[in-house]
């Protein structure tokens, strides 16, 4: 995990107060705000698409200062995610779907994708766009499935694809439109 | 026919080919896992049959390489299968193009043959028709036109002429009076032998000869 060693984490990270939740609403509110724009940017960074609560991870712990957010300030920092549209919980206060890219944007990416590879009007799965060769080095490849089917759906809204259903179990396909 | 040249799978019509095409990705996928569970079942299989073979058990070690065997020959097939599918979508992605290119050509002939349908081959002919007896009038009446013309031509031509030989003429004229001046001027010498018969009176006659060629002068041009 080499890439873990480019993230430079922002300066409040090294310091233990910011690990408690403040009491002083104005004070919390901006310790909030940084952690939100933490998450976001690491979880861009390191390709992170669903935080777990319960996950020790670096990003909740900084084993340096031995310190780690408990699961309260995890949870009201992620309901201020979900709450400013940059997340989804897939399981409410537990599992958090983090959208460092809002849906707009990642149906934006998509469409982009389809056009430089020439994909309309071609039936696909979804599972082929998310591990497909075509993705392959693009930001689509490996998306959370929960993203792209979002995706697909705004751009449905827009006349743009259409989801449509297979004979066979799991078989879910979308077709894109110029 | 505006809806030939607008996006006409805007709303996005689902086929049964595209389903089918579907399924055969799905099966393609779900064929790949399979063969990735095979390939760990192989691999299983061959340790097995080397920790049997060293517990000297070689009857059993025998058994499962049997089973590995045959387990490699599933995964051949499944490999081929996989081919076969990928051929086969390869198949319908080239026939559905043909399809479109035949519906479009289709559809451009018909537009074609409904713009041609709507020019008569009779009213081309009369039209023909009525453009040459158009042309022909237009070249009579050019004829015409051209021959007055060089009537009034050569009458205007005629008159120019006349009017340039005026011109001329006038212009030849005034050179005459230029012309004659010239004499009168070698006149005055003649009187001047004349007087000589009263040498004291010379010098006023030379005056009066002057007034009088002067005098000579006046009635010339008339």
């Amino acid at each position: 995990m080499s890439s873990q060693n480019d993230f430079t984490f922002p300066f409040f990270y090294s310091y233990p107060p910011y690990f408690t939740l403040q009491p002083v609403k104005d004070t919390r509110d901006k310790q909030i705000a940084l952690w939100k724009e933490l998450i976001l940017r690491y979880c861009r960074h390191h390709k992170v698409f669903v935080l777990d609560i319960a996950d020790d991870s670096e990003l909740f712990a900084n084993s340096t200062i031995k310190r780690r957010l408990d699961t309260d300030a995890r949870i009201s920092i992620l309901e201020d995610v979900v709450s400013s549209g940059s997340g989804l919980w897939l399981r409410e206060k537990q599992r958090c779907l983090i959208l460092w890219h809002n849906i707009p944007k990642w149906a934006e990416i998509l469409c982009d994708w389809v056009k430089n590879n020439a994909l309309y009007d071609e039936p696909m799965t979804l599972e082929e766009i998310v591990n497909g060769i075509e993705s392959q080095g693009t930001e689509i490849h490996g998306v959370h499935m929960e993203i792209l089917l979002r995706a697909v759906q705004h751009l449905e809204k827009l006349g743009r694809a259409r989801l449509f259903q297979g004979t066979l179990d799991g078989a879910e396909g979308v077709k894109f439109f110029p | 026919m505006g809806n030939l040249m607008g996006k006409p799978t805007k709303k996005g019509n689902i086929t049964d080919a595209d389903r089918a095409m579907l399924d055969m990705k799905t099966q393609k996928r779900k064929l790949v896992e399979y063969n990735k569970r095979l390939e760990i079942a192989i691999q299983l299989a061959r340790e097995k049959a080397r920790g049997l073979l060293a517990e000297k058990h070689r009857d059993r070690a025998l058994q499962a390489l049997k089973q590995k065997k045959f387990l490699e020959e599933t995964t051949s097939r499944v490999d081929e299968q996989i081919t076969q599918l990928l051929f086969t979508i390869g198949k319908i992605q080239e026939a559905q193009q043909s399809q479109q290119l035949f519906d479009v050509m289709k559809q451009s002939n018909l537009a074609l043959k409904e713009i041609q349908s709507q020019i008569k081959v009779e009213e081309v002919e009369r039209l023909v028709e009525d453009l040459n007896e158009a042309r022909d009038h237009h070249d009579y009446v050019n004829q015409l036109i051209a021959e007055h013309q060089t009537v009034e031509a050569n009458e205007l031509a005629e008159k120019e002429l006349e009017a340039l030989e005026d011109v001329l003429m006038t212009e030849r004229l005034p050179t005459v009076p230029s012309d004659r001046p010239a004499e009168p001027q070698s006149l005055p010498d003649v009187p001047t032998t004349i007087p000589t018969l009263n040498p004291d009176g010379a010098e006023a006659l030379r005056q009066a000869a002057g007034e009088g060629v002067v005098r000579m002068e006046e009635p010339l041009p008339a």
